[in-house]
């Protein structure tokens, strides 16, 4: 994944208990991130790549290097379907 | 015999006028349990028996109902002031959910149309617990308390077989409306303990009926509690941040339950362990 994610303005951001909601009143849309999402989500600052996500990731986590890089990318696939991103 | 009633919930107030005798018992029927209002009302409706023995329904003059059915004009009436209530609703969360009590501590139902809120709530009622509402909840902003909004339960006549063995035994015609595909219930008739005031919420619990499903009973984290209260708010067009806030403050303080079931059996008393006393 070369593309860098960006997030989007207009998004409120609520962590509840190491989960995170996603709120944008403009769009009148909410999103839901679980303690993984919410970690992508902040990555998501149009500096890094897809693939540097998911290394930063699995350097933080190597128990789960496994499973990160299918998570990342349904995640960004997610938060893209809503809007909540832009690929740069 | 003629008059005219306000009805307010939720910082919203209608006028129902009825005209008849056959209307006023209408009338009666469905709001004898809701307090009198007294704001200026925002949309009002009128009930009158027809000569011909018929009820008209309109509202703010458009006729909306003109026939013999008493139990489909009733239905429509509770329907359309619900709608009405919750359009211009305010100064707080207004659910689509059922809500009710037990030794003074409330239990919010959010659901769906469909979820199952109605049915389970009325169960709970032949239970002993306190009926709050089956159909709209209202948590003032800032607060932690819970109206209801107690208009006789809306049994589909497809969860009256489940629902009739659990019955009392002596209920009485009067407390039952017939319509087209659902009952109108009082809910005394299903041995509620009674009609309760605003109460603490001491818990949600987000119901499914799932027909062959085994019992799914669970905590939901605050987080995804926010993200499925938000699906049930009626009025966040009318509250600032369409009511995000107030739902995200309610999620931190008061703890939330998903509940999958098929048949009560499964239940037992797990929800009474929700809003039992710890001592």
């Amino acid at each position: 994944m070369k593309q860098k994610p960006c997030r989007q303005p207009g998004y409120q951001i609520e962590a509840l208990d190491g989960e995170v909601l996603l709120f944008n009143p403009a769009r009148e849309r909410i999103l839901y991130c679980n303690e993984t999402a919410s970690l992508i989500w902040h990555l998501c600052d149009g500096e890094r790549t897809g693939d540097e996500i998911i290394a930063l990731l699995v350097e933080a986590y190597p128990e789960a290097a496994e499973a990160i890089p299918g998570d990342v990318k349904a995640t960004l696939i997610e938060f893209a379907r809503h809007g909540a991103i832009r690929l740069e | 015999m003629n008059a005219r009633r306000l009805v307010s919930f939720a910082n919203s107030t209608i006028a129902i006028e009825h005209h008849g005798q056959q209307a006023g018992e209408v009338v009666d029927f469905l709001y004898r349990h809701i307090p009198p209002g007294s704001a200026p009302p925002s949309t009002t409706y009128c009930l009158a028996s027809t000569a011909a023995g018929a009820l008209q329904l309109e509202r703010d003059g458009l006729r909306l109902y003109e026939g013999t059915e008493v139990g489909y004009a009733a239905e429509l009436l509770m329907g359309e002031s619900c709608r009405s209530l919750a359009e211009r609703s305010r100064g707080g969360l207004l659910f689509h959910a059922a809500a009710v009590a037990r030794q003074g501590r409330a239990l919010l139902l959010p659901g769906a149309i469909a979820a199952g809120k109605t049915t389970l709530a009325a169960w709970l009622l032949t239970r002993g617990f306190d009926y709050l509402t089956d159909e709209i909840g209202y948590i003032p902003d800032g607060a932690t308390t819970i109206q209801g909004f107690a208009r006789p339960l809306n049994i589909k006549k497809t969860a009256w077989a489940v629902l009739h063995p659990y019955l009392a035994s002596d209920e009485r015609p009067e407390d039952r409306l017939d319509s087209t595909g659902s009952y109108l219930l009082q809910p005394q008739a299903l041995g509620a303990r009674g009609i309760a005031a605003p109460l603490p919420l001491a818990a949600i619990l987000f119901p499914r009926y799932e027909a062959e499903s085994e019992l799914v009973f669970e905590a939901v984290s605050p987080a995804r509690a926010g993200l499925m209260l938000m699906e049930t708010l009626v009025n966040a067009r009318n509250l600032p941040d369409l009511g995000f806030g107030e739902a995200v403050r309610l999620c931190r303080i008061v703890p939330a339950y998903a509940l999958c079931y098929s048949h009560f059996a499964q239940i037992g008393e797990r929800i009474e362990g929700l809003l039992d006393s710890k001592s």
